[in-house]
């Protein structure tokens, strides 16, 4: 049985104007040796959806539907303490901008020891002795410990995070938008800590983000959302050699490289879809290139074709 | 360099006082300075389009308005069609400004929440009188708007910012000066908080600026790969200096420059079949870049560095047709 | 023109909609629709004139058919005397409110802008006014201009635009920093389009919440200074009121002389505060979305 397991998982925010469906019936799994990459613009749900594996709902936001199944026991149907248990131990988060994240009138130190207190009773020096390793472990050395959030750069601000999120040794780690707003250099200095890491403490990892290259250096699956939805599932490797969902297609063709042949430049026209009031049929039909009919009118059911997943009518 | 040039940048210099604390305001003599743009020179000709690429701190920004006197420049000179723009009042630049303007990073904060699209582009017409009466003002908008891609302009008309999509919201920055017919315009990370789908559409917009009104456009960002797409040449910037200059298709190449060569090799290339490459470079960009320079400011960075580097700030030499170089070991 | 005028109440209607959503605005709006009906219609609602002295058989009467807050020490009706303490308390708060945020806007708005030697020297005029403590100051003004209700309203404007001007200002200061400010300028607006044309209408908001606060400081200390006896002994106002009843030793024997203004001095202070909390609820971003509008 996978590490974790959502299935059927549907957050609507109810609205004066109606149900905004933020996240609408996606189901996808992690097991202990995979590395998951959720993609999707801006507005597509997916941080709305891994909020929810923390148990994190931001009213007027609410689990409508749906199990998250983490080492067997449903998410959803926990106490709330037994949610706060978890996090940070059983399940940890990086959040986007971490570097926004960081108490700024604490040293990084103690934002460590703060954790590790929360779920394990260790004396003072251990765990200060702990937060000194969990820099160490993601490039910084453990003097800095007594410093101060203001002190760090951006992309050492969100090394931070990660040691912070490690620090109790979860058994699944989710890192939302990580290398957004970093420069390219911080960016790959960053990513190839994670994958060390990953390595290093055989560690599951949940990765959003709105950028293919991100998930094509760490990730070993892919989901791709969007509107709320997940259009394709596949190995990182297939989805790129061949994308099967138009617009994993057209994400991959957009996306400008700067190695060999310059290419044509792509976007795809239009925007995504209000979810107040989507549009009928599948949700991406208004900005396909190969929409059809039938598109027009009914949801493509999800289809396992050559070992992925794929919500298109194009495949049956 | 061509003596024709729309934009002629010489030595500028920008530099930023250091705000310290009270004690050693009072007790130290020397004054500190953050040299954000220290001596770059280039130049810009009529449709050219130029890419300023660097980091965070290397001070592109911060050249970025100090062309169009947002910001103003602690030494060197300016000449924009040969006037020296540096030495211009306050009304006199406030002309020229519609002939330099800019599109700004943050699509949500660079419109004015309150304002309807069609009142942010009339605004424009409004401070420079272009228009005779309502009537040829709204025409005006209208052009500009479909201009733009926000067709058709009755839709965009009279929505709120908040109501546009990221992309959109660059469309309606970018409508707001072309409805001025600048010839020059400083486009300031147009595209890096937008989403992945919409970025090229926006580059596709500012290249169509050049082929159909003759725009020169200087693209500052921190992403080589999206700066290919559009830039006929690119100049990379490392702590407020060009450190590279040269044609596109030539820099990606034959890079000289170790700066130059790690940024290549840190770009992001979504094809996980693909093997990163090694990255030739050490630690990170100075958190508060050192006061002054007398080595070589890669020094600390650079995997190639010798006794050699530490002794100068090497000057940019060339090294190919168009093609600058500020390191000892170009040669 | 007239689209903006259109525009303007679509979205005052839309305003209040969203005030009517909110606990306090409710209350506030309510009370406030009651005292102002009152104070517009206090000629048709009153049963005499409030400041007739009635016969002496009628002295300190207490509530009764007749009259209805029965009577002060001059047979005056207190109800019709209420009816007309309104109107010059909603003048007083009204005025003083325009007259204070007009002020303090201008204050706010140069000092936030400009900065420099100017924002130094406004702002410490600003610490000097605020500085002096309030009350004192208004009797020493309120005694040397002499007893006049519009005395009364200038009194308080200077004492308390220093207050609103700070607030302004720092307002300005933190959109002064916004990327449409730097657009515009950059497209070639000049100083006082960026000041009238973008900072002050995303100022409206606050100024208008500061305008409600403002009316009930007002009558606050319109109250106060009447009571001290520094009021216009020409109107009623329920501070007057309050001062005949004080000075004439006799409020312990006429409670129904003393509870009505008290009573409206409290509802409408009151009344302003929750509706100036629920204007500044409204005004925060994510207040729709977080009630589920």
């Amino acid at each position: 049985m996978a590490l974790l397991e959502v299935e059927n998982l549907k957050i609507y925010y109810f609205t004066g104007k109606g149900a905004v469906k933020a996240v609408d019936d996606i189901s996808f799994s992690v097991d202990k040796d995979e590395t998951l990459g959720l993609i999707g613009e801006s507005g597509c749900g997916k941080t709305t959806a891994v909020f929810a594996i923390m148990r994190f709902a931001a009213p007027p936001g609410r689990i409508v539907g749906g199990k998250i199944i983490f080492e067997g026991r449903d998410i959803l149907t926990m106490s709330a303490e037994q949610v706060r248990l978890l996090r940070g131990q059983g399940i940890a988060m990086v959040f986007q901008a971490a570097q926004n994240a960081l108490n700024p009138v604490m040293t990084v130190g103690q934002q460590i020891t703060e954790v590790i207190n929360q779920h394990e009773q260790v004396n003072k020096e251990e765990a200060w002795a702990r937060a000194r390793k969990q820099l160490e472990l993601v490039g910084i050395s453990g003097d800095r410990a007594k410093s101060y959030p203001h002190e760090f750069s951006g992309g050492m601000k969100q090394r931070v995070g990660i040691a912070i999120a490690t620090a109790c040794n979860p058994r699944l780690l989710i890192l939302d938008e990580p290398v957004t707003g970093l420069d390219v250099i911080v960016q790959r200095q960053l990513l190839n800590l994670v994958n060390d890491l990953r390595e290093k403490l055989r560690l599951p990892i949940i990765f959003i983000t709105h950028d293919l290259s991100v998930i094509a250096e760490t990730c070993s699956k892919v989901a791709v959302m969007y509107a709320g939805k997940i259009v394709e599932q596949a190995d990182a490797v297939s989805l790129y050699e061949n994308p099967a969902h138009p617009y994993s297609k057209l994400l991959i063709e957009a996306y400008p490289s700067i190695k060999g042949e310059k290419g044509e430049l792509v976007s795809i026209p239009g925007a995504p879809p209000g979810l107040l009031n989507p549009p009928v049929g599948c949700y991406f039909h208004p900005r396909c290139p190969s929409a059809m009919d039938i598109c027009r009118k009914t949801e493509p059911p999800m289809v396992k074709k050559d070992g992925r997943l794929v919500a298109c009518h194009l495949y049956k | 360099m061509n003596d024709q040039a729309l934009l002629k940048v010489e030595n500028l210099k920008t530099y930023f006082r250091v705000r310290k604390n009270i004690i050693r305001t009072i007790f130290s003599r020397e004054v500190e300075y953050v040299r954000a743009v220290d001596d770059v020179s280039f130049n810009v000709g009529e449709g050219d389009i130029l890419g300023i690429v660097g980091e965070s701190g290397c001070g592109k920004s911060t050249m970025g308005r100090t062309i169009l006197r947002l910001i103003e420049p602690t030494a060197g000179k300016i000449y924009y069609e040969d006037i020296d723009i540096t030495s211009l009042k306050k009304k006199e630049m406030r002309k020229m400004r519609r002939k330099m303007q800019m599109i700004f990073q943050d699509p949500h904060g660079s419109l004015n929440p309150r304002r309807t699209v069609a009142d942010i582009l009339r605004q424009s017409v409004r401070i420079h009188r272009l228009a005779d009466g309502k009537e040829e003002e709204n025409a005006m908008i209208k052009t500009a708007l479909e201009e733009v891609g926000l067709k058709p302009a009755e839709e965009f008309w009279g929505r709120y910012p908040i109501l546009l999509s990221g992309g959109q919201r660059q469309r309606v920055g970018v409508g707001r000066i072309l409805i001025l017919q600048p010839k020059l315009v400083v486009a300031d990370e147009p595209i890096s908080m937008l989403d992945v789908s919409v970025r090229m559409g926006v580059i596709e917009l500012l290249a169509h600026l050049r082929e159909k009104f003759g725009i020169s456009l200087i693209y500052i960002t921190h992403d080589l790969a999206t700066a290919r797409y559009i830039c006929d040449r690119i100049a990379i910037m490392y702590l407020g200096k060009i450190v590279e200059i040269a044609p596109t298709e030539d820099l990606l190449k034959k890079p000289f420059h170790p700066y130059a060569k790690a940024l290549i090799a840190a770009a992001p290339v979504p094809d996980p079949r693909v093997e990163m490459e090694e990255l030739p470079i050490i630690g990170y960009v100075p958190l508060i870049p050192s006061d002054v320079y007398t080595s070589c400011r890669f020094y600390p960075r650079c995997p190639y560095a010798d006794k050699e580097c530490r002794e100068q700030d090497p000057p940019l030499v060339e090294v190919g047709p168009a093609h600058y170089v500020a390191c000892v070991k170009a040669k | 023109m007239s689209i903006r005028l259109s525009r303007l109440l679509t979205s005052i209607k839309a305003n209040l909609r969203l005030l009517l959503t909110h606990r306090m605005g409710i209350v506030g709006i309510s009370v406030f629709a009651v005292i102002i009906f009152l104070a517009i219609f206090a000629p048709f609602l009153r049963t005499v004139d409030p400041m007739r002295t009635g016969l002496p058989a009628n002295i300190l009467v207490p509530p009764s058919s007749q009259f209805w807050f029965g009577t002060d020490h001059l047979a005056r009706d207190i109800w019709s005397q209420s009816l007309y303490g309104a109107r010059i308390a909603l003048l007083v708060g009204f005025t003083a409110a325009i007259v204070t945020v007009g002020i303090g806007t201008l204050i706010g708005l140069a000092a936030g802008y400009f900065g420099g030697r100017l924002e130094e020297v406004l702002m410490r005029v600003v610490d000097f006014f605020m500085m002096l403590p309030y009350l004192p100051l208004m009797i020493v003004f309120a005694a040397v201009l002499g007893p006049s209700i519009w005395n009364i309203i200038f009194v308080v404007s200077i004492v308390y635009w220093p207050y609103t001007a700070r607030v302004i200002r720092s307002q300005v200061l933190s959109l002064k920093e916004r990327a449409f400010i730097e657009a515009s300028r950059s497209v070639g607006a000049s100083d006082s389009l960026l000041i009238f044309g973008e900072i002050l209408p995303n100022v409206v908001p606050l100024m208008f919440a500061e305008a409600v606060l403002m009316v009930t400081w007002a009558i606050y200390a319109e109250a106060v200074l009447a009571f001290l006896g520094l009021g216009d002994p020409t109107t009623i106002s329920w501070g007057m009121m309050l001062n005949f009843a004080f000075e004439t030793g006799l409020m312990t024997m006429a409670p129904w002389w003393v509870i009505p203004p008290i009573a409206l001095i409290c509802a409408t202070i009151l009344a302003f505060t929750f509706l100036g909390t629920a204007v500044s609820d409204i005004m925060k971003p994510g207040y729709r979305e977080a009630r589920g509008l």
